[in-house]
């Protein structure tokens, strides 16, 4: 996410405003030390015009059963 | 050397800075509290009473570390676990009121500790006076539990912090219950269940924030 945030030109403080959260929680989303909730998710995803997959990146893959 | 060697590096000093300080300044406050108190009502009190007050100053110290971060944002950055001085006046309401409940439970415990009673005639508390200072400190927390505008990230961390003293305080105390009433172990006194209960919501506050790797930033 930082990434984006970057691109827009947008300090971690600016983007809370924008979502309507503390300065510290986006600290901890782009350090990896909290996953937002989906509601948070897609509102982030939404204001840098991407899908929630694009913005998070998700490692896991389902098993295949037989 | 890699940038994440830095940053922990960078991390690991800021943390022992943090804990000097935090050390230094909170013998200072003890021996002062000691000094003020006298070593005779210190001894009168007992050590379930100077545990709670204990406990209590350690909540009033954290209410004047946070109050000082507030005044001064540029000293205050380098002291608190935020990103930097902006954070601290971006977040001033909040700063404060953290320094109103902590301090509030701090002056709650203290005043209960030095209250007068039946164990404590020297007391210099009237009874009274600290029955009304725990019933506005409960009614405090409440409304400002109620009133609680906090965002997802702070809520998940109360949550986490509230299960970790529990569960610590269930575990503690019920040791320490059964040790009294099987004649192991010392008498749990009322005041040693308000001691415990407060001192397991910062011990779980921390644990929570730790365990997240959010300590230092």
């Amino acid at each position: 996410m930082r990434e984006y945030r970057e691109k827009a030109a947008w300090s971690q403080g600016e983007l809370a405003r924008r979502l309507g959260v503390s300065r510290q929680t986006i600290n901890a989303v782009e350090t990896d030390k909290y996953d937002p909730s989906l509601p948070l998710a897609l509102r982030m995803a939404g204001l840098f015009g991407l899908e929630v997959r694009e913005l998070f990146v998700d490692h896991w893959t389902p098993e295949i059963e037989g | 050397m890699s940038s994440t060697t830095e940053e922990t590096g960078s991390t690991r000093k800021k943390l022992v800075t943090r804990l000097l300080i935090g050390g230094v300044v909170g013998y200072a406050f003890a021996a002062g509290a000691v000094e003020l108190v006298g070593a005779g009502l210190l001894d009168a009190m007992g050590p379930s009473r100077v545990a709670l007050a204990t406990v209590g100053l350690v909540y009033a110290l954290m209410a004047i570390f946070v109050g000082f971060g507030v005044a001064a944002p540029r000293a205050g950055a380098a002291l608190l676990n935020v990103g930097d001085a902006e954070e601290l006046r971006e977040e001033r309401g909040t700063m404060l009121r953290s320094v109103v409940t902590m301090g509030g439970m701090g002056l709650g415990l203290v005043l209960l500790a030095l209250a007068r009673g039946a164990d404590f005639a020297a007391g210099p508390i009237p009874a009274s006076v600290a029955m009304v200072a725990v019933l506005a400190l409960i009614l405090g927390c409440l409304v400002a539990s109620w009133r609680w505008d906090a965002d997802e990230l702070n809520r998940q961390l109360a949550l986490e912090g509230c299960f970790w003293a529990f569960g610590l305080s269930w575990a503690g105390l019920t040791l320490w219950a059964s040790a009294d009433f099987l004649g192991f172990g010392p008498a749990l006194t009322p005041v040693d269940v308000v001691a415990t209960l407060s001192a397991m919501m910062l011990v779980g506050a921390f644990i929570a924030i730790g365990r997240r790797g959010m300590m230092v930033r």
